[in-house]
């Protein structure tokens, strides 16, 4: 049986078990849920901020799943020892950085600064070509070099954890590839099974199951095709098509679950939250801990 | 249509049908199925024994467990997918678990060194990178670009990146790229070399970068600073690209703001040096002919001041270009203020052919194509790889027959050329000093011991004291250390040949040997390719020039030597060298042989010698000061077994009685006799009768030694000689 050992356009590295049992944060004592929720609210952070600073949606993913690979594991960052937008920041500057859209630390910094004051309502600052009056989003010079030498400290920190291994492969290219390799992107569902399907890689980068880490491109992409054709309606081979991309239906089977299930966390999410801020830095984090340990002793 | 796969009328009847055929083809074969159950439980119950059938006659397929609803499909065979087993990640290591060797070198990204891994031993080149977060903008763009290319390059002639660790404590910013060590680069050893590869040599490097480079283009990466500097080879003859500073992904249209300021200028391309911002995968093609001008000459093939100079130097060499033969060539940046020399037929065109006038024309064309002016006309790395040169004669030669070279990454020295320029008749003598020239005569002392043992007293000298004297080599103190004291008389010459070291190859190693091979003899670095009598060669013509060059060796007037001479009958005329008569006999001119008694007539004056040494002189019973027998083996296993051998033999049985071993030996018999007649001894020797035993003893010993040295060396019977390393 083949086996692909080497990283390249297919594979990626996965997270080990080890990894996706515990982590740095977890061990420090972050309850698992909230864990889940910083690592789902960096992630809406760093998407926003790739739309303002008009990134290609692969880098954003790819900033996406680095930040992920630093959380997971015990050997992982921590949320107690870092602040999750600097990591978020960070994690964005350097998947740019080696691209081809580049983007200098002060524009990270002043987006990133922008979108604390909007937050929790990312999509709409997101939105806005222009920011609202009301809102202070410029930083100083003095506070620009600050955060700028700390985010080239977390952008170390950050390689030493993940040991430089910043090698991402994304699922769309394959998407697009199997979408014509099945004749359907030439129909005129083509194009329509093609967003619903980039539209669900998408919101696979929000899983809570780090979906991007315990998956290869090639089964996430055959599965936002089976998902994106399901419900546009456009016929797939009867047949098993998806062991044609060296996929089982077992994998097929648990992302498509998993896939279909994000929208229910998005909103639990959102309402578990509403308009409280989710904690995004040390100090928020550790109030947060504190507000739950005393929630807990009263009851 | 909604998609191909989508379900139409006509799709439907079609399956209507075929679901249809096979309700029937079901239906019939159900019967079928019903028919052989029922005979099967007939026979079953005629003979009783089921468990025999049901084991002997398994059905082939899997038993169907509702026989109304199953569906006929034929049995599928296991389908195999693909399998990703990819790497995943852990955070960087120590540095600390590696020991820094030596320095390699020093760039502008950072520091070379090579180092051992601590827990496995292996030996690495390790790359520490030189970081300034605030100039670079937090970690250096080009260093990761290095580590994501390095890492998805995995390739025979890529460089491998094992890992990247880190530094601790303090230094715990630092970022090490841990490579494997390759021992030489092109450019380094082109320079120490004294003749460029030859034909077949340069065809297999280029076919090696040929294949990394298509490697690398066929992953999407741009090398983008390919040169001789940039290429290792190892001991194997294997080609490694290294220094991935400069590579980054591209694609297909490549991107449109590239920066211009890659590839090292000699090896900078037309379209680069024109500052086109997009250019494509044959910007290496271009270096990669620079490359192969250069493997050809040993000499840079393009090597321009400054970009003006280098784009003249390119268009002296490949022609000017023009909108034929690089259409659109004038709309880059830098072409629009070119001021071409009006063309002339004489001034156009490639001149490579005349330039490499060794070439074969399948050679000049593949040049010619690679040194395009126009970047579309260069061939890819995959054409370049299957070009007519590779299959002609020469054929590219195997890596493994390839000539090894001393690493100077490894710290491994070329051995300077040992033999001495010849002394300038009549120039001054060297000023000596204070150099303590004691150690030439240990192995003389061995010698003087040799013959003491044989019973023999104060042997009487040419004369008294000697000079300082300045000696051009030095003898290794290991060496002399373990010579073997008690090596009769002839050991002499062989003492003269292993403890004289020439300075200059004591740490050095030749052509044709690496460290790795090197080592059998402990820390000594050996220059085993040289024979022992080339050794001794060298040794003794050092000896010889030191002591022209040093005036009169010996005290003692030229008539006393004259004397001594003439009452020895010494076979030389003129004055009586003993080292000079060493040399002639080496050089097998000189009919009759060197016998090393004569050397033991000459009284040394001792004066000179260290305290330590006049124990070992006065001391002649076999054993050292601590009374422990003196060990006879050679250190470097050079004297042949049978030599030690009868060595034992000739212990055991005593000084006194002490006979030749080998008595059947011809040449030694006839040796002693004409010995008889030769020597002229001095008859107020007493001891005449025990030296004669004693000469014999020594003389055959020597003829063994360097007659088995003349035949048997060259045949390398390794296991001949005497197993002590």
């Amino acid at each position: 049986m083949a086996v692909i050992t080497e990283l390249s356009h297919l594979a990626n590295p996965l997270a080990s078990s080890t990894q996706l049992e515990t982590s740095n944060s977890q061990l420090d004592g972050v309850p698992r849920d909230l864990e889940t929720s910083i690592r789902y609210e960096t992630a809406r952070l760093l998407q926003a901020a790739g739309i303002l600073l008009r990134l290609p949606q692969e880098l954003v993913a790819q900033s996406i799943v680095i930040l992920y690979r630093f959380w997971v594991g015990p050997d992982g960052g921590s949320l107690v020892d870092h602040d999750s937008t600097d990591v978020a920041a960070a994690s964005l500057y350097l998947a740019a950085k080696p691209s081809a859209h580049a983007v200098s630390p002060s524009q990270t910094l002043q987006v990133f600064h922008y979108l604390n004051q909007t937050r929790p309502d990312y999509a709409g600052a997101a939105k806005q070509d222009v920011p609202p009056e009301d809102i202070d989003w410029h930083l100083s010079e003095g506070d620009l070099e600050t955060a700028r030498n700390r985010l080239y400290k977390v952008e170390s920190t950050m390689l030493r954890v993940l040991g430089f291994q910043t090698h991402v492969a994304l699922p769309y290219g394959l998407c697009i590839n199997y979408l014509q390799t099945l004749d359907v992107s030439s129909s005129t569902a083509g194009s329509a099974v093609a967003k619903r399907a980039f539209a669900h890689l998408n919101t696979a980068l929000f899983s809570p199951q780090l979906l991007y880490l315990t998956f290869q491109p090639s089964a996430l992409a055959t599965a936002a095709i089976y998902l994106a054709a399901r419900e546009t309606g456009a016929g797939l081979p009867e047949t098993e098509w998806w062991e044609v991309f060296d996929v089982d239906r077992e994998d097929l089977g648990f992302l498509v679950v998993a896939l279909t299930s994000v929208e229910g966390f998005a909103t639990e999410e959102k309402q578990r939250w509403g308009q409280r801020k989710v904690p995004l830095s040390v100090e928020e984090l550790q109030a947060e801990m504190e507000r739950r340990t005393m929630l807990e002793n009263g009851q | 249509m909604l998609s191909r796969w989508a379900e139409t009328a006509e799709d439907a009847a079609e399956d209507a049908r075929r679901k249809a055929e096979k309700e029937e083809k079901r239906r019939l074969k159900a019967e079928k199925q019903k028919a052989v159950d029922a005979q099967r439980a007939k026979a079953q119950q005629q003979n009783g024994h089921q468990d025999d059938r049901d084991t002997a006659e398994r059905p082939a397929k899997r038993r169907r467990l509702s026989e109304g609803t199953s569906k006929d499909t034929a049995p599928q065979a296991e389908r195999t997918l693909l399998r990703f087993n990819t790497p995943g990640w852990q955070p960087c290591r120590s540095i600390e678990r590696f020991d820094l060797l030596n320095h390699i070198e020093e760039g502008s990204y950072g520091f070379v060194s090579r180092a051992k891994e601590e827990a496995t031993g292996e030996i690495v080149a390790v790359k520490k990178l030189k970081l300034d977060p605030a100039r670079d903008g937090g970690f250096p763009v080009t260093a990761l670009r290095e580590i994501q290319c390095l890492n998805a390059a995995k390739h025979r002639h890529i460089v491998d990146l094992r890992e990247v660790v880190t530094g601790e404590g303090a230094a715990k910013e630092d970022v090490y790229l841990v490579m494997e060590f390759v021992e030489h680069d092109l450019k380094t050893l082109q320079e120490d070399m004294d003749e460029p590869f030859v034909p077949s040599e340069v065809k297999t490097l280029i076919l090696q970068l040929g294949s990394a480079v298509e490697f690398l283009h066929d992953h999407w990466i741009l090398h983008r600073d390919l040169k001789t500097s940039n290429t290792l080879m190892n001991n194997r003859g294997e080609i490694k690209i290294a220094d991935f500073g400069m590579a980054r992904y591209c694609g297909d249209p490549p991107p449109n703001n590239l920066t211009q300021l890659v590839v090292t200028l000699w090896y900078r391309s037309t379209e680069l040096l024109l500052g086109a911002t997009t250019y494509d995968s044959a910007v290496d093609m271009w270096s990669l002919g620079c490359i192969f001008g250069e493997l050809l000459t040993k000499q840079p093939l393009l090597q321009g001041k400054n970009e003006v100079d280098q784009l003249s130097k390119i268009f002296e060499l490949c022609g000017i270009p023009n909108e034929d033969i690089w259409p659109g060539f004038k709309r880059l940046p830098n072409a629009r203020t070119l001021r071409l020399p009006t063309q002339s037929k004489a001034a156009q065109g490639s001149i490579i052919r005349s330039k490499f006038p060794t070439l074969t024309n399948a050679g000049a064309s593949l040049l010619n194509s690679l040194l395009s002016l126009n970047p579309a006309e260069r061939p890819s790395a995959k054409q370049m790889l299957e070009h007519a040169y590779f299959r002609e004669d020469p054929r590219p030669k195997p890596t493994a027959m390839f000539p090894t070279f001393p690493s100077k990454a490894g710290q491994e020295k070329r051995r300077r050329q040992v033999t001495p320029n010849a002394p300038v008749r009549g120039g001054a003598a060297p000023a000596l000093g204070e150099i303590d020239y004691s150690s030439i005569f240990k192995g003389r002392e061995a010698e003087e011991k040799g013959v003491s043992r044989g019973g023999r007293g104060g042997s009487r000298g040419g004369g008294g004291g000697m000079k300082r004297n300045d000696i051009p080599f030095d003898i290794d103190p290991e060496l002399s250390e373990t010579a073997d004291r008690g090596e009769v008389g002839g050991g002499g010459k062989a003492d003269c040949a292993k403890k004289i070291w020439p300075v200059s190859t004591s740490s050095a190693q030749p052509r044709g040997f690496s460290t790795e091979t090197a080592q059998p003899f402990g820390e000594m670095i050996f220059p085993a390719p040289i024979t022992d009598d080339e050794r001794a060669m060298v040794a003794i013509e050092r000896t010889m020039n030191a002591q022209r060059r040093a005036g009169p060796f010996w005290t003692g007037s030229k008539e006393q030597w004259a004397s001594y001479d003439a009452q020895n009958n010494s076979p030389v005329d003129g004055v009586f060298n003993p080292f000079e008569n060493v040399a002639t006999y080496g050089r097998k001119n000189l009919k009759r042989p060197w016998r090393p008694a004569d050397l033991s007539r000459i009284k040394l004056d001792t004066r000179f010698f260290p305290k330590e040494l006049h124990a070992f002189i006065d001391k002649d019973d076999g054993t050292d000061e601590d009374g422990n027998p003196i060990k006879r083996q050679k250190k470097l296993g050079l004297v042949k077994k049978s030599v030690l051998d009868k060595l034992a033999k000739f212990d055991e049985e005593g000084n006194e009685d002490a006979e030749p071993v080998a008595e059947d030996d011809e040449s030694v018999k006839s040796d002693k006799d004409e010995e008889g007649e030769d020597f002229d001894r001095d008859p107020g020797d007493t001891n005449y009768e025990d030296e004669e035993d004693e000469f014999g003893g020594g003389d055959y010993n020597a003829e063994q030694y360097f007659d088995g040295g003349d035949e048997d060396f060259d045949e390398g019977g390794a296991d001949e000689y005497a197993d002590d390393g």
